[in-house]
């Protein structure tokens, strides 16, 4: 292995270059007051702090947090069956179906998220008033991000041991029962990953609130990309720390959970 | 007549275009140990699968107990399998992996077991515990085991006899005073007219809580019950295969060993009636698949369940089994004793595929030695008596390829196989085939030699084993006899031939004859019997009957389907091959016998001691 060690020397650069020292710009930033990115006019403040105390600052992060648990929750209500029936199924072209889900996604998302808002605009949808919306956005994030859960639970519950189901069949233990005790928490190591795969594009994205919530729905997202057109580099860099802290504290979470479950 | 447990008539199996068996007919008898011996691809797997419930038949009918079971789905079958590849379950420790069958199966089993070991802790009579037992036992036993087990004792308890009694007649008379219904509920204690009815009966009650029965209930209806039950039976489960302490462990940490006996703690813990094994061993290194046979067999007899083992190892099946089953294409090809499959095979497919095991007839010529192929050996084994004929029973890993002047063996190379990283070689010995594996390739008609470890030479008479396993349980008859010599035995004043050559002629002997081992005879079959005795008591046990028999001042037990009434006379006979002998301690031996003994012991620690002296 020590041979093509330095092969991961190009990555590293990339990672020090564009992530480690764009951090540090950031965090730096925050403590100071310029006009964009601009350092001439440079002056030290605390103001891109005591703005945080804003209380619209806390209402887009709940409005973030209460869309991306709900797009979650349901994403695994829809998205578990697809997977176990996929999965348990004795149809031969498994991949088909599996093809199946991910084609829409080989479309534009800003294409698909697009298209929703101009059918929710039709005459037959107008009269639902869906754009702007809390349930529109839920929805749309629901449909753009189901795949990621789909495929890492059908991937868990495909290595899974069939035996096992066997085993516990022969231990006098019905289906039903079978499944809550031995299949899915054997998968739950599945659907944890894809609750981060889809809580965390679904929390942080602004584009699909932007377009489907028509400004009615603000996302943290939406607020960052609002501060840094207003060239507010400093509360801008502030505020994507700050989610960015958030999210670190999502994924510590998860892998505890599922650390735990494997032992 | 060993009474039958598990019957297949009939069965058929297809795949597709692939016939697998076809009209299968086989039937397992009750506390055996029943080996399916076959090459890959004839089936045993799939009459295993199909018993547990895991395939379906075409056609045919299987029957549990005489009741029709292929409709079962695999869950409600009171079978337990082990399987090849263990398929423990990864994300739970080894205890919760064995409580996982008591805690969720749908028949809730662990009251059954929690209500027996109670019954027996609180003096009731074996009588009164089995008729219960037997009621829960059924395939069609009661949904809900813990409520039907409460109401069975409610009605046995004089407290909830008198509460009822007392409710109904409050509702019934509205009496508010003990006075108003005090002639009708004839309370054990005296109590004032005046009191309040609710009070005096509370008070009646008190003095009623040493009642067994509601003891029982109470005991039953407490939270932990199930927990304490479950927790009592996996550390008994772990106990018996040798795992006690590791109930914390993960799964994932335990060797191969250890998974295999987990995999059987969690199926025997459910006192399935059939435990079957599915070629559990095949994954084990050789070392610990020989230590394991035993211990399964032992296994076997002290549960007293009916084990049904797969397996295409000849070695293993001879070692292990009461009935081997020699499968070949989907059908039967021989059904028998090992020891019979051995020497009287029934056509060239079983006697070839028999061959393939290493198996020969050896003697015992003094102690520590054996004959075998020609040649005297250097063996563990000191428990024989000298010129004793043995079975020898060897792997083919267990032979040691080395140069020709030391060599204990000389053979030719017949052919050279590669198989699983290792090479298979047929060797001829003088005319006798033998199969060895080696590391290297050998060339055929190349001569080479070989040796044998004396620890790896298994050469455990069987049969003696067999005795003292049976002897242990199972109400088994224990006659005292006389060896006389040539396989013939004397006990209850008559000769019978026996199947037993290992003891010294004059020897004093156990014989062990299990109950359902003797065949009765009435009338005109009377002729034939060789004993004849007069009936005592029988008693019916659900499927046959238990009959107790005075010959000659013994009483011997035997069990039938047919009955017979107190006082008949009938006639007994016995099969050589039931009757099994068992040695008897040194001081009951006659004089010469111990002289003889005591010889043989003699030269056998003499020989240790050489050893321990040249090591």
């Amino acid at each position: 292995m020590k041979r093509f060690k330095g092969l991961a020397i190009p990555y590293f650069v990339w990672l020090v270059l564009l992530v480690v020292v764009p951090l540090l710009a950031m965090f730096a930033l925050t403590f100071m007051q310029t006009n964009g990115t601009n350092l001439a006019t440079a002056v030290f403040s605390l103001d891109a702090y005591k703005r945080m105390l804003d209380p619209s600052i806390y209402k887009a992060l709940w409005n973030s947090l209460y869309v991306a648990v709900l797009t979650v929750v349901i994403c695994i209500l829809l998205g578990y069956p697809v997977a176990y029936f996929i999965s348990f199924s004795k149809i031969k072209n498994k991949s088909l179906f599996l093809l199946l889900l991910i084609l829409p996604m080989w479309s534009n998302s800003m294409l698909r998220i697009v298209s929703w808002l101009r059918l929710f605009s039709t005459d037959a949808l107008a009269a639902l008033n869906l754009v702007g919306t809390d349930a529109a956005v839920i929805f749309v994030t629901v449909t753009t991000y189901l795949p990621f859960m789909i495929f890492p639970i059908y991937t868990v519950l495909e290595k899974m041991d069939r035996g096992l189901i066997e085993a516990s069949k022969d231990l006098g233990v019905p289906a039903w029962k079978t499944f809550l005790k031995i299949t899915f928490p054997l998968s739950l190591s599945g659907v944890s990953s894809g609750t981060l795969m889809v809580f965390l594009p679904a929390a942080t994205g602004f584009a699909i609130s932007q377009t489907i919530g028509q400004g009615k729905v603000r996302l943290i997202g939406n607020l960052i990309q609002t501060v840094f057109e207003k060239n507010n580099y400093n509360f801008g860099s502030l505020l994507s720390i700050f989610v960015t802290v958030m999210i670190l504290a999502v994924v510590g979470a998860s892998s505890l959970f599922t650390g735990r479950r494997k032992h | 007549m060993a009474r039958k447990i598990l019957e297949l008539k009939g069965v058929r199996k297809v795949y597709g275009d692939n016939v697998i068996l076809d009209d299968f007919n086989l039937s397992i008898n009750e506390n055996e140990f029943v080996t399916f011996l076959g090459p890959s691809g004839c089936g045993k797997t799939t009459t295993l699968r199909i018993i547990g419930g895991f395939e379906t038949m075409d056609a045919g009918s299987l029957l549990l107990d005489g009741v029709e079971i292929s409709g079962l789905p695999a869950h409600k079958r009171p079978i337990n399998t082990v399987f090849q590849k263990y398929a423990l379950f990864p994300h739970l420790n080894v205890y919760d992996n064995i409580a996982f069958g008591l805690r969720n199966n749908i028949y809730s089993n662990v009251y059954d077991i929690g209500v027996m070991n109670l019954m027996e802790k609180n003096g009731f009579d074996e009588e009164e515990i089995d008729s219960l037992m037997k009621k829960l036992t059924m395939i069609d036993k009661p949904k809900d085991v813990k409520e039907y087990v409460i109401n069975h004792f409610k009605e046995l308890s004089s407290y909830y006899q008198f509460e009822t009694k007392a409710l109904s007649l409050i509702k019934e008379k509205k009496a508010k005073l003990w006075g108003d219904i005090k002639e009708e509920m004839n309370a054990p204690i005296n109590l004032v007219e005046t009191l309040p009815v609710k009070k005096a009966i509370n008070k009646v009650l008190d003095t009623l809580k040493d009642d067994v029965y509601y003891k029982m209930i109470s005991e039953i209806n407490k939270r932990s019950f199930k927990e304490d039950v479950i927790k009592e039976e996996v550390t008994e489960a772990l106990k018996l295969v040798n795992l006690s302490g590791y109930e914390d462990r993960d799964v994932s940490q335990m060797s191969g060993g250890q998974m295999q006996r987990i995999a059987i703690a969690r199926a025997i813990v459910n006192k399935p009636r059939i435990l079957l094994l599915d070629e559990p061993l095949s994954a084990l290194d050789l070392k610990l698949r020989k230590a394991m046979r035993l211990e399964l067999r032992e296994m076997q007899k002290k549960l007293g369940i009916t084990f049904i083992f797969v397996t295409h190892d000849q070695e293993e099946a001879m070692v292990m089994s009461d009935t081997i089953v020699v499968m070949n294409e989907g059908e039967i090809a021989q059904i028998g004793r090992p020891e019979d499959i051995y020497n009287t095979p029934v056509n060239r497919f079983v006697s070839t595929f028999i061959g393939e095991a290493n198996i020969f007839r050896g003697v015992y010529p003094e102690a520590r030695r054996l004959n075998m192929l020609g040649k005297t050996f250097k063996v563990s084994a000191h428990d024989f008596m000298p010129n004793d004929p043995i079975y020898i029973i060897l792997e083919k890993e267990d032979f040691d390829i080395c140069s020709l002047d030391i060599a204990k063996i000389k053979g030719i190379v017949k052919a050279c196989r590669f198989k699983e990283g290792s090479y298979e070689v047929d060797v001829d010995i003088e005319g006798k085939s033998l199969k060895i594996i080696s590391e290297d390739k050998l060339t055929i008609g190349e001569e080479i030699g070989l040796t044998v470890a004396p620890n790896n030479i298994y050469c455990e008479d069987i049969s003696e084993k067999k005795a003292k396993i049976l002897a242990n349980f199972d109400d088994a008859n224990i006659l005292e006899g006389t060896y006389l010599g040539n396989q013939w035995v004397s006990f209850l004043g008559n000769h019978f031939r026996t199947y037993i050559t290992t003891f010294i002629p004059g020897e004093v002997v156990d014989v062990v004859i299990r109950p359902e081992d003797w065949d009765l005879m009435l009338e005109d079959d009377m002729k034939k019997a060789i004993l004849v005795g007069t009936v005592e008591k029988t008693v019916f046990t659900g499927v046959t009957f238990q009959i107790w028999v005075n010959v000659n001042g013994n009483t011997l037990l035997v069990q039938d389907y047919m009955n017979v009434e107190v006082g008949d006379t009938i006639g007994l006979s016995v099969d050589f091959y039931e009757i099994h002998l068992m040695k008897v301690a040194d001081e009951e031996q006659p004089l010469e016998i111990q002289e003889i003994r005591r010889k043989a012991k003699e030269a056998a620690l003499k020989e240790f001691e050489e050893e321990d002296e040249t090591l």
